[in-house]
């Protein structure tokens, strides 16, 4: 016999069957959608995510790059790295000296640094986010930023505007009448410096060989260790150079598989949410397909029909969902985020065919794969059992007769019927909670970096920055005890620490502490040599001044905490040994438990001016020289207790010791803790307080909160976006859930009837499902806080470059658990009364007869 | 003289479907007595199985009134309905509509368990002793046959101690000799526990076993024996 050609047959069949048949095939349609919805979505946003967290390191660390080589580089390095395969730009950034003063502020804390082209055009511009005027291109041009303005006082300057300084530069120290080239805003620590030209560069002593930075950008975002190691071997690096790979490039590679990872589990959660319905939609049809067999419909043919079905229902899902995915990711979502205030920066949502393309293949492959199984129990049932089929019930071994409360025992015994759809229900369930769990992990921690850690994890920080170099009756107290009793009077301040400190002077000793300190000074100024500042040291020591400084109890159990708790307390306390600070050389070990020589200068009168208040008192005294010896217990590196420009070192010793030395000492800076982090009515008030000093010009101060602003403004959506990806997976999921479980109910619709023919009541039913659901939700969650927790810290830490502690963002993550409960629970009473609708138990009975 | 157990009074059932209105039962009036035995008989589509599970609580008329155990059926809520389906009637069907995720006894406690009664175990002992499926305890009904699939059912309906037991064709999935049995135990069953019994049924002979056969008729009862 030859066969028919009948397939246009079949396939006019499967078309009308389809058209006539809408309802049928409507949840197979919308999985579809849903799942190449989710795709496209949340790779368009992933997409978006990780280009927006590179573009918060940009702005973090002031421009783009991935290593730096530091102290000094040859031509022949330079010229290497440029030809060099992989490498998209090489730029320069030369430090060239300091700003001591303005003609408006005479302690003024700001460097000079000169870019080349590469820097400022490819590196630096995607950290500025506005521009004014242009580079500087002659000697006497500067570019600034508005922060540094401001630090010189000078804020209302603008573009074409002078501006006289003096500054400090290899060849000595100068003041020099500037013209402002132009004025940028955007990121990094730069703002505190002004950058100047070639010519201005050349003349300032420093070189490049010595004092330049390379900094390197790959073009691509994901470099292996090999290579960057193999790089830093080619450099043929001096022992004084230093290479200095950026954290995310060191661990790009690991951060690359960990987000090849969560796509992986992104597209397996598609194919659940596919294969299930797959599944559960043609196995509900096995009745349907057995007459077609009856009718003589072989199973060729009839294999022809469903695949011809699923495809035409696939191709208008998938269409549907990409256009909803482009809908809501590209006008939607910005929409939404737009309308609620919410700052993306430069970087929006924007369209990757790639996506487009992915989001399409994976769907497809997901129908491809999981309509094999379904099609293969349809093709396999003879006409005579599809006749007396009757749902999916998967036949159990005999088993004993139940124990325990009937409603969680028949749901036990329905999640433990079907194992597979009921692995599958808690696979889909779980994978969208444990990749939410994963996401909001990861977009909490950004969150973190909002948070720069700061000394003691104050809230607000103020220092006296009255003081200036080399003049040791600078200090000024611009913090009396009137400004201290408002500030701890202040409504919302919890705690107040006051550091105190008077200028000291160490007497020249040949070899000794001082002789030592002279020459780690001279090393870092190579205009000076050591016998002139000798020389000049014992002229006048005092411009060569030092700080004695005091801190409280405990202020000293949180420094000591932090050198390893090496200090006994009792002998600190008591003015027996003292701590070191200094932020530049190392200080030899051998100077641990030395005494080292200070004097409090004759003379040296204190004066409390007046401040914050008109009516308030004056105090003038004046202190004998008093020569004192105390042993160096430990050294601190810190560049907290104070903005000390002083040459000399600084001693932290007890507050009560200080006081022993002089009994009015300076307030050098105040430590403040809110009793609520972040609470911008304290701010407020504590910023109307340093407003109304009058020496306010000499006060510097640090906020939490405002470090906080900054950088999430850097982030620039980081935070929103990450949260669309998530509440979009966990949505997927729940429609997954929702779903199946409509699907099941529709199955399950006999088994209902016939429960209730023999006296079950609705109410019962709707017990019995309420069990169903806490069972699914606590099984999912379950896995999610087993395994989803192992999966997290796993993707956690490949992608914590920025070593920030892990923690679980318990809030979220309750948010979620107590949505799936509430979901899980509903969505069977839900579905089983939309199943019933208002059909008797007869009518619906009769269906299946 | 025992007193009606079931009472109809100008029972009526319609059906929509699409615009065409379908007459199941058309002012039906009909009795059963306490501990009668009746069998309805009729032609397909005559409204027998319609009868059947208004007296059974199943579905509700569209007008008129059915009186079980002296409770108006058509005046309870959904919840009632529930109640007296668990207590006081026991129903068999053709297809057997035996629940498939529950084991044997699992099916046959069901109803108690539903009551949150205290499982008369010796109860169910007797009554799977009497159908001959005490073997079958532990079995899902996808591993019976037909006959053992039914007397399953016969020991739901009769688990609760109904006062009234209903059976739309019992016996329309099995064979002649198994069909006898079945109806015979039904009767037996019936007597020993004083139960009413209603049977529809298209086999004559079987509908002669009962006390009273009833012809029905495009709705309308034709005649009573």
């Amino acid at each position: 016999m030859r066969a028919n050609n009948n397939r246009s047959v079949i396939d006019k069949f499967a078309k009308n069957t389809v058209r006539t048949n809408k309802r049928q095939f409507l949840i197979l349609f919308i999985t579809i959608l849903l799942s190449s919805f989710m795709l496209f979505s949340v790779f368009t946003i992933g997409l978006t995510y990780l280009d927006l967290s590179r573009l918060q390191n940009t702005r973090l660390y002031g421009s783009e790059y991935d290593i730096a080589i530091m102290n000094g580089f040859t031509e022949d390095q330079k010229e290497m790295l440029i030809h060099r395969f992989g490498v998209k730009n090489v730029g320069v950034l030369a430090y060239c000296g300091n700003v001591k003063s303005s003609d408006s502020d005479r302690s003024v804390n700001a460097g000079f640094l000169w870019g080349d082209e590469t820097y400022w055009e490819n590196q630096k511009a995607p950290a500025i986010t506005e521009m004014n005027g242009h580079y500087p291109q002659t000697r006497n041009e500067l570019l600034a930023a508005e922060e540094v303005l401001e630090a010189c006082g000078k804020s209302s300057l603008s573009v074409g505007d002078c501006l006289s300084l003096t500054y400090e530069d290899n060849t000595g120290i100068h003041t020099t009448d500037f013209v402002i080239s132009g004025i940028w805003i955007g990121y990094g620590g730069d703002k505190a410096s002004f950058y100047v030209s070639k010519d201005f560069y050349e003349q300032t002593g420093y070189n490049l060989e010595s004092d330049g930075i390379l900094q390197l950008k790959f073009r691509s975002d994901y470099i292996t260790g090999k290579t960057i190691e193999r790089l830093k071997e080619s450099l043929g690096l001096s022992s004084t150079q230093a290479f200095q790979a950026s954290e995310y490039i060191e661990r790009s590679l690991t951060i690359l598989f960990a987000v090849l990872g969560l796509c992986l589990m992104i597209c397996f959660s598609a194919y659940l949410l596919i294969y299930n319905i797959l599944y559960l939609s043609v196995s509900g049809k096995i009745r349907y397909y057995g007459l077609l067999q009856t009718l003589g419909m072989t199973k060729k043919q009839l294999v022809r029909l469903i695949r011809k079905q699923i495809w035409m229902v696939g191709m208008a899902g998938i269409t549907a969902g990409i256009a909803l995915g482009i809908s809501v990711s590209l006008i939607l979502v910005p929409y939404v985020v737009k309308i609620l205030g919410i700052s993306l920066g430069n970087t929006g949502l924007y369209f990757y065919p790639e996506v487009l393309a992915f989001s399409i293949v994976v769907t497809m492959i997901a129908i491809v794969c999981g309509v094999r199984k379904p099609i293969r129990i349809a093709a396999d049932v003879t006409p005579v059992e599809a006749v007396k089929y009757r749902g999916t019930i998967v036949v159990p071994h005999a088993k004993k007769k139940g124990h325990g409360n009937l409603y969680w025992r028949m749901a036990k015994d329905q999640l433990k019927g079907n194992r597979k759809k009921t692995a599958v229900v808690f696979l889909s369930l779980a994978m969208s909670l444990i990749v939410f769990f994963c996401l909001t992990t990861l977009v909490d921690s950004q969150g973190r970096r909002t948070v720069y850690p700061n000394y003691w994890d104050a809230d607000f920080i103020i220092h006296n920055a009255a003081q200036t170099t080399e003049d040791i009756a600078s200090l000024q107290p611009a913090i009396n005890d009137v400004f201290l009793l408002d500030i701890q009077g202040a409504e919302g301040v919890a705690e107040v620490h006051a550091v105190k400190g008077i200028p000291v002077i160490f007497p020249y000793e040949e070899n000794g502490f001082s002789d030592f300190w002279i020459k780690g000074y001279t090393e870092m100024k190579p205009y000076l040599t050591y016998s002139d500042v000798v020389s000049e040291y014992q002229r006048n020591p005092e411009k060569y001044y030092g700080m004695i400084k005091g801190i409280d109890e405990a202020e000293f159990d949180y420094l000591n905490k932090s050198l390893g708790s090496i200090i006994d307390k009792q002998e600190f306390l008591s003015g027996r040994t003292a701590i070191l600070q200094y932020a530049g050389f190392e200080i030899p070990t051998e100077w641990i438990g030395n005494n080292i020589s200070f004097s409090i200068p004759t003379g040296h009168s204190v004066t409390h001016a007046p401040a914050g208040r008109g009516n308030s008192f004056a105090v003038s005294h004046s202190i004998e020289d008093q020569k004192q010896k105390i042993t160096i217990g430990a050294v601190s590196y810190g560049d907290y207790y104070g903005a000390s420009v002083n040459v000399g070192a600084n001693i932290i010793v007890s507050e009560t010791y200080l006081e022993s030395l002089t009994p009015t000492p300076y307030i050098l800076s105040l430590n403040i803790k809110y009793k609520r982090s972040y609470d911008t009515e304290t701010e407020e008030k504590i910023k109307n307080i340093i407003q109304a000093n009058p020496c306010h010009n000499d006060l510097l101060f640090i906020s939490k909160y405002d470090d906080m602003k900054t950088i999430q403004d850097s982030q620039s959506g980081m935070f929103e976006t990450g949260t669309v990806i998530s509440l979009l997976l966990l949505l997927v999921g729940m429609l997954n859930y929702v779903n199946t479980m409509a699907n099941s109910m529709q199955n399950r619709k006999l088994t209902f009837s016939i429960m209730e023919s023999v006296g079950m009541s609705k109410k019962q039913i709707k017990r019995l499902l309420t069990c169903e659901g806490i069972l699914y939700a606590g099984g999912s969650v379950f896995i999610t806080l087993t395994i989803g927790t192992g999966v997290t810290w796993c993707t956690f830490q490949s992608m914590n470059y920025m070593k920030i502690p892990f923690t679980i963002p318990v809030f979220p993550l309750l948010c979620a658990v107590f949505l799936v409960m509430i979901i899980c629970v509903l969505t069977p009473i839900l579905t089983y009364k939309k199943t019933v609708k208002n059909y008797s138990i007869t009518e619906r009975l009769r269906e299946y007869e | 003289m025992e007193k009606a157990i079931v009472k109809t009074n100008s029972l009526s059932k319609h059906y929509h479907v699409g615009t065409h209105t379908i007459i199941a039962l058309d002012g039906v009036n009909f009795e059963v007595k306490e501990r009668e035995f009746v069998s309805i008989i009729g032609k397909s589509g005559c409204g027998k199985s319609t009868l059947l599970h208004m007296i059974g609580g199943l579905d509700l008329p569209t007008s008129g009134t059915v009186i079980v155990d002296g409770m108006d059926l058509s005046k309870m809520n959904e919840e009632q309905l529930a109640l007296f389906r668990r207590r006081k009637a026991g129903f068999i069907f053709q297809q057997y509509n035996l629940i498939p995720d529950l084991n044997v006894y699992d099916n046959i406690a069901f109803p108690l368990e539903l009551d949150g009664a205290v499982v008369d175990k010796g109860f169910i002992q007797e009554l799977v002793n009497t159908l001959h499926i005490a073997e079958k305890l532990d079995m899902f009904p996808s591993m019976l046959s037909g006959g053992e699939q039914q007397r399953v059912a016969i020991a739901r309906a009769l688990a609760t101690k109904p006062a009234i037991l209903l059976a739309d064709e019992p016996t329309g999935n099995l064979d002649t000799s198994a069909s006898h049995d079945v109806i015979r135990l039904l009767k037996v069953i019936a007597e020993k526990y004083q139960q009413t019994l209603i049977v529809i049924t298209h086999d004559l002979d079987i509908a002669q076993m009962a006390d009273r056969m009833v012809r029905l008729q495009d709705g309308k009862i034709m005649r009573g024996k």
